[in-house]
């Protein structure tokens, strides 16, 4: 069997998809909370819990020149999408799915963030418990930039709690499992990278993910895994 | 590797073992006391679909030790956990989102949304069965019989909308087919797996219907020679024309006849299929698509035709009160790049379907 394909070095299709991505998932609440954890300088750079701010940060992306918290948030986002398929490689925690001859691989990063590529790019990356389903016929981005926010939906902001990013890690592989398992049973998944999304006692429980975390290839002792 | 196969048995032992743990760390912890409570019991509920509750694994025995003894701050906690009735909020977004989904993008995303909303609904119902089964002789807390109540309301809901959770039918099979066969008895818990059974036969009722047949190569070869002499007969046909004393090609008028010719047919109810026509700016950086409504619904002349624009490269609408000039009548994009007419003014101009915007002479695509 063949190892997953590598992703080419660009992230999405075109800038248009980055920022239409980054609009969906950054920047549209309750997911902004998530992406506020993992982020470095989210919370410098636009507070996620103003629905106004993040609009304002969001808009300014289909303008031009898009505001500098846009291009930092931008420019964090797709690292952190790097970050999870290197995770996701190194870990094994992928699986190949097939779809007549169109193949894309799910993967896990450390970080809870579940990415999606294809032979050629990253496609997207997101947290599958806190994202919003696409709407119905969404208007143009120049007149709604973040059209999965529904203003109508009651959000709680979590809590700030130290435990909140192995928290995050935790959820996701918990979501991705249950993907995974529909991929399956629908004989999609050509091949996998182990069996984490099978056996539970595979996942790494805090100090074993705190240790995974510290031992990334470049990971900062400081700035890392400080659950 | 060969993918693993899940095993949903071993999986919701494993899964109530982590909840378990999770809990036993933060109950004392208001901030997520509450979705650990509820991760709980689910996952306890999920395991007494899967084994008799008093002959639980031994693997699962501390689950059942822990659930029985915090029960009363299980209890306590799981009201405050987001109410059932937001999952009906994103539950109907999905639902419309369905009727939207015109790219495969968009509908892998809508299938892992069915796939999570469905477990979510399946864990509301869970927890709040099992709750049920915890407090002391059936009585419950104002907050949580609301809360009950809730979950109660999202499976009604789900049972009218099974179809949206098609994705997940499935996995809603295994997890019947992995139940103890006494579930049956156990009235309850039997209910929460009732929306698993009408995804499964949901699911069939489609398998029952037979596939499109698969055309032959002669078959196929049969239609195609089909829909050329339909073109050659006038449906899209592109005619070379003049146009400010330059020579430009245009979609023929010939397309507008057959939705005459149907008005002569019976009165139906079919809405009008759409047929599409393609055009490219000069320098082709923006298409031009044209929307007519085909077939043989009846047509009076009133029905709209769409003149879209959009940007080749972004796929974004764009030429926003740009001027547009179809069969020579006039008007403005409006600030979505897009523009209407009426059947009838267009077979009244006696012209081809000249299309020039902002000054610029369209060319007709040949593709469909």
């Amino acid at each position: 069997m063949s190892a997953p394909s590598p992703p080419a070095p660009r992230e999405f299709f075109s800038e248009g998809h980055a920022h239409e991505h980054l609009c969906d998932h950054v920047l549209t609440r309750p997911e902004a909370h998530d992406w506020a954890v993992i982020l470095p300088g989210y919370l410098t750079l636009v507070d996620p819990m103003n629905d106004a701010a993040l609009l304002a940060v969001a808009r300014s992306l289909f303008s031009s020149p898009p505001c500098a918290p846009a291009v930092e948030l931008l420019n964090a986002y797709l690292q952190s999408l790097r970050q999870a398929l290197a995770d996701a490689l190194r870990l094994g925690w992928w699986w190949e799915q097939r779809r007549g001859k169109y193949s894309e691989w799910f993967g896990l990063g450390l970080d809870g963030v579940h990415v999606i590529w294809d032979a050629q790019v990253i496609k997207t990356g997101f947290f599958p418990e806190s994202v919003r389903s696409p709407p119905d016929a969404p208007p143009p981005r120049t007149e709604d930039p973040l059209p999965r926010r529904n203003p109508a939906e009651r959000i709680r902001p979590p809590p700030d709690s130290p435990g909140r990013r192995y928290g995050l890690f935790r959820t996701s592989h918990y979501c991705v499992s249950k993907v995974y398992a529909a991929a399956y049973l629908q004989e999609e998944v050509w091949q996998a990278g182990g069996d984490v999304f099978v056996d539970v006692q595979r996942t790494p429980r805090l100090g074993k993910w705190q240790q995974w975390v510290l031992e990334r290839p470049g990971a900062s002792l400081e700035n890392e895994a400080d659950p | 590797m060969k993918p693993p196969a899940p095993n949903l048995r071993d999986q919701a032992l494993g899964w109530a073992e982590v909840f378990r743990e999770d809990w036993q760390e933060c109950r004392d912890d208001p901030a997520y006391a509450p979705t650990k409570a509820w991760s709980l019991l689910a996952a306890w509920g999920a395991l007494c679909r899967f084994f008799p509750p008093e002959a639980l694994p031994a693997e699962a025995s501390a689950v059942s030790a822990v659930v029985h003894h915090d029960a009363a701050a299980l209890l306590a906690a799981l009201p405050q956990t987001p109410e059932p009735a937001e999952w009906i909020e994103r539950a109907r977004n999905l639902h419309r989102a369905w009727d939207f989904a015109a790219c495969e993008e968009v509908v892998r995303e809508l299938e892992r949304a069915a796939i999570m909303l469905f477990d979510e609904l399946d864990r509301n119902s869970l927890a709040a069965c099992m709750a049920a089964r915890l407090a002391p002789d059936g009585a419950t807390a104002e907050r949580l019989a609301a809360w009950r109540q809730q979950a109660e309301e999202a499976e009604g809901w789900f049972r009218n909308h099974v179809a949206a959770f098609l994705p997940t039918a499935l996995l809603a099979r295994a997890t019947l087919a992995a139940c103890r066969s006494s579930l049956e008895e156990d009235e309850a818990l039997w209910d929460t797996v009732l929306k698993h059974r009408l995804l499964e036969e949901a699911a069939e009722e489609l398998e029952a219907d037979p596939p499109p047949r698969r055309l032959s190569e002669s078959d196929k070869q049969a239609l195609q020679a089909k829909v050329d002499r339909a073109r050659s007969n006038g449906l899209a046909q592109i005619v070379p024309a003049q146009w400010q004393g330059r020579q430009i090609l245009v979609f023929s008028r010939r397309v507008l006849p057959p939705q005459l010719l149907a008005a002569a047919a019976p009165a139906g109810t079919e809405l009008p299929e759409l047929l599409a026509l393609r055009l490219r700016s000069p320098k082709e950086t923006v298409e031009a698509r044209l929307f007519l409504p085909a077939g043989v619904a009846p047509v009076d002349g009133s029905e709209v035709i769409r003149l879209n624009c959009y940007d080749i490269a972004t796929g974004k609408e764009v030429l926003a009160k740009k001027t547009v000039s179809l069969a020579g009548i006039e008007r403005s994009l409006d600030d979505r790049g897009r523009v209407s007419f009426t059947l009838r003014e267009l077979c009244e101009t006696g012209q081809d379907l000249f299309v020039i915007i902002d000054g610029e002479p369209y060319t007709p695509e040949s593709r469909p």
